[in-house]
């Protein structure tokens, strides 16, 4: 009788054996069995959730700055995100601290400078030359960039601008409040006779 | 008894041959022979829905992914790292290749235009934005000696700060380089702890709430995407569907989840 528990117990181990080989503990058991994660994978998942938002979405901008919004939002800027140039605004919308925006050439040739590696159709200008060295807010709006609409009507006799052009005034005489204070040699700069 | 030792052993053993068949059998199906992976189980049972597409043919590398990313996610300034980063290629007539990402691209790559590959005869030139490609083969989840970075169940790979030692092991299994040290005495880091890995979450704590990451919502010219594949109107589905999209380094193995638009060969 010995001698069968004997090669029943061998024939037990090399079966274990054998069986152990063929499954060697793959990555996929390790994960099943959590293996590949600290014990506290679930809770670490959710402390790396909770962390805080400092980029708002663009919607959450609307409710305070809506006329700004409007204008953006039509603009060739629209695809900009406003946190993209202002920067984390969530300390901004939950107590009002402050933006402060880089209004430097260079910030805005971040994007807009001439660059052989941007593609080609993107909008680039040679900062050395363009616009002399003002500004790029002088002329350019942020929120709508593209130089504003043609001017539909001559000019002989209706100078200045702002003789008509008021701010609140209805459409088409009202002047954006972004264009307070230019003289009618300015608006000339962006908007053209038909 | 009937029975001589020699046909018990017989016996035994094919009783054994017969278990140990049937115990091995699941692992010759066709989805294990075909593609075994650290996460095919979860795969199957949730899905990895998060996908990435960077579009190199719209990026301009102005750095304000970069920017937004460090803000997000408080990413130590001093001394220099990043999570993600715009590397600007330039392939020339004779056919090099030269990469440069100064500071990471944060400060994008604007000063005189060129000046660096002046009498350079430039073939092709464009800028690749890099972040953490999600593995669903990841290399450095498996090197890590205490278990302190996983997966989660959308595909994104997490570093658990709590139980990181800082062996920087993982640093050298990303074939991407897309993992840092948190500098030990950094005075911001993403989560409070200082000498243990760091890496790009694709945001977690704002996709998990809907929103898009950091870079994404910053990038001006929406040269970052992100979307959820299971949502097949989604801009993502889309261009997955749409694109001829490509992955880095694909002959490792790695199955990375950034998929790029027009990337081109000798991008690594």
């Amino acid at each position: 009788m010995r001698h069968f528990i004997r090669a029943a117990a061998l024939l037990g181990m090399l079966v274990l054996a054998f069986a152990l080989f063929r499954s060697p503990p793959s990555t996929n058991l390790l994960a099943k069995s959590g293996l590949f994660q600290a014990n506290s994978a679930g809770a670490n998942a959710l402390k790396w959730a909770s962390m805080p938002v400092g980029l708002v979405r663009p919607s959450e901008c609307q409710s305070c700055h809506v006329k700004e919004f409007q204008a953006w939002e039509k603009s060739a800027h629209s695809t900009v995100s406003c946190a993209s140039c202002h920067g984390p605004t969530r300390e901004h919308v939950e107590s009002g601290a402050e933006l402060v925006v880089d209004a430097s050439r260079d910030f805005c040739g971040l994007c807009h400078a001439q660059q052989v590696s941007r593609p080609r159709d993107f909008p680039q200008v040679d900062l050395t030359q363009h616009g002399g060295q003002a500004q790029c807010v002088t002329c350019h709006d942020p929120r709508a960039p593209k130089f504003g609409p043609r001017i539909p009507h001559v000019l002989e006799g209706r100078y200045p601008c702002s003789g008509c052009h008021i701010p609140g005034a209805k459409e088409p005489y009202e002047l954006p409040d972004s264009h307070i204070g230019r003289t009618s040699d300015i608006c000339s700069k962006c908007h053209e006779t038909e | 008894m009937g029975l001589t030792r020699r046909q018990f052993i017989l016996g035994g053993a094919a009783v054994a041959g017969a278990v140990v068949a049937t115990r091995a059998l699941p692992l010759f199906t066709p989805a294990r022979v075909a593609g075994k992976g650290l996460a095919q189980a979860d795969q199957k049972e949730a899905g990895h829905p998060w996908a990435f597409v960077c579009d190199t043919t719209k990026c301009i590398g102005c750095g304000r992914c970069v920017v937004a990313c460090k803000a997000e996610n408080r990413v130590p300034p001093e001394p220099h790292t990043t999570r993600t980063w715009v590397e600007r290629y330039v392939i020339s007539q004779n056919g090099e290749t030269f990469v440069d990402s100064p500071n990471s691209g944060m400060n994008g790559f604007s000063g005189p235009a060129n000046a660096k590959y002046e009498g350079l005869e430039i073939k092709k030139t464009f800028f690749v934005p890099k972040l953490c490609n999600q593995c669903d083969n990841p290399p450095c989840v498996r090197v890590c000696p205490v278990a302190a970075t996983y997966m989660t169940k959308e595909g994104v790979i997490l570093v658990d700060q709590d139980s990181c030692v800082g062996c920087r092991y993982c640093i050298q299994a990303c074939p991407y380089g897309a993992r840092y040290m948190v500098p030990p005495h950094a005075e911001v880091s993403p989560t409070g702890q200082t000498g243990v890995a760091d890496k790009c979450t694709w945001c977690y704590h704002r996709t998990s709430r809907g929103m898009a990451p950091a870079c994404v919502e910053a990038c001006p010219v929406g040269a970052r995407m992100f979307g959820d594949l299971r949502d097949p109107s989604g801009a993502v589905s889309q261009v997955m569907k749409d694109q001829r999209v490509y992955i880095l380094k694909e002959a490792l193995g790695t199955r990375p989840k950034v998929y790029y638009i027009g990337l081109e060969e000798g991008v690594r």
